[in-house]
């Protein structure tokens, strides 16, 4: 049950960063280079991630009644489910996150996303709140907002990588007779994408230093040998950004022919190792940390 | 690797911690195995987190079985604590769950005896 409700989670942290990202990048390459992707392709990708933000949203709900009650029997429990709205933290914020999870779903099935900016804002605050509602809600004082904003920093830079790539993916698609249309977006994307990766390693940093002094975390245990995967995934990743941005998109350049292949496997590895990297952030947090 | 140069490391390779706030316990009166002379009015217990009254609650029992509150848990804040019946000398069991604001939950039990 804990496997499932770390992919409930992990799949909602994706759609809201896809969402935000893609908006984000799709905004970049329109005011930059006048680009646009397929308007279906784009449409698909919206629809689908804010489908499924609501869904896990509303699937969290039963979960944590579950979790509270000691009982995951509780999690279809109606009385259960009446008193984590009504009577805790959690139930107060969860109402109106789903107001803003069905203004955002439907900012993303009425309107054509991506062409507008309100899908990534409204994406954007939820997953902003999102560390509002889980660290910094039990700590107390100036130190728990901190927290929460060092969070939603992370989780927006993480948003950006991510949804850019997955731009970049329908792009490789659209563009695939004609590699070289993709050089722009390309240089675009790894220009923006070292400040994403430059605020996730700050606010890595300053979360790992406000987690110090309160958890302390045996280097044998559980919790950090699952931790110390996720930063070893996570230096792959950046390991082949640094390959696409130094070698790839100038052999790309440069008209190579193997150049289109390998940049398409690159991307979509980095996409794969994303997502494992996110399932395994959603799993951590339903752990303690000793 | 010692937890310093792990520490290090996850600063370096600029990657944010999750979110947990397990709500442990940090004071308990009766503190676990304490042996009193007489016997407690109360049980209190403090937390390292804000507590969601309705999920988290105590309960103490003699070695019967029976319970021995005088009434609920009065949960609030950080700390819980709940009323006792006059105890007879013995020992007593007080098992809690604590839910945390941030929806995680921890239980508990530890034992106390008081003297003849």
């Amino acid at each position: 049950m804990i496997a499932f409700f770390a992919a409930v989670r992990a799949i909602h942290f994706a759609s809201l960063m896809a969402i935000f990202g893609a908006g984000a990048f799709l905004a970049l390459l329109r005011s930059r280079l006048h680009i646009e992707v397929s308007a279906i392709a784009a449409r698909i990708l919206f629809a689908t991630a804010a489908t499924l933000a609501l869904i896990t949203a509303v699937a969290w709900l039963g979960l944590v009644a579950g979790q509270m009650s000691g009982d995951w029997h509780y999690a279809l429990d109606p009385a259960a489910l009446t008193a984590v709205v009504t009577g805790t933290r959690f139930g107060q914020v969860f109402l109106w996150r789903v107001g803003g999870l069905a203004v955002l779903w439907i900012a993303c099935i009425l309107k054509t996303p991506s062409q507008n900016l309100l899908p990534a804002l409204l994406a954007a605050a939820l997953l902003g709140a999102l560390g509002l509602t889980s660290h910094a809600a039990a700590s107390s004082g100036e130190f728990g907002i901190v927290r929460a904003g060092n969070d939603a920093v992370h989780l927006l830079a993480g948003g950006f990588w991510l949804g850019g790539l997955l731009v970049l993916a329908m792009l490789m698609w659209r563009h695939r007779e004609a590699p070289a249309a993709l050089l722009g977006p390309l240089q675009l994307f790894s220009a923006w994408g070292t400040y994403a990766i430059a605020a996730l390693v700050v606010t890595g940093v300053t979360n790992a230093a406000s987690i110090l002094p309160v958890a302390a975390v045996s280097v044998r245990s559980f919790y950090a040998r699952v931790l110390l995967s996720k930063v070893a995934i996570a230096s792959v990743m950046i390991a082949l950004a640094a390959v696409n941005r130094w070698r790839l998109v100038p052999a790309l350049r440069s008209g190579e022919p193997g150049a289109p292949h390998d940049l398409a496997r690159s991307i979509g590895a980095e996409i794969a190792l994303g997502a494992t990297v996110i399932a395994i952030a959603a799993w951590l947090g339903l752990m303690p940390p000793r | 690797m010692n937890a310093r140069s792990f520490l290090a490391c996850l600063a370096i390779m600029g990657f944010a911690a999750p979110a947990f706030a397990h709500a442990f316990l940090e004071h308990a009166a009766p503190a676990a195995g304490e042996t009193l002379a007489t016997p407690p009015r109360q049980v209190a217990l403090a937390f390292s987190e804000q507590l969601e009254p309705a999920f988290s609650g105590v309960t103490v029992a003699d070695s019967a079985g029976q319970d021995v509150e005088a009434g609920h848990a009065v949960v609030a804040g950080e700390s819980m604590s709940v009323a006792l019946k006059p105890l007879a000398p013995g020992t007593y069991r007080v098992t809690w769950h604590a839910v945390s604001v941030d929806t995680h939950r921890t239980e508990g039990a530890y034992s106390f005896t008081v003297k003849p």
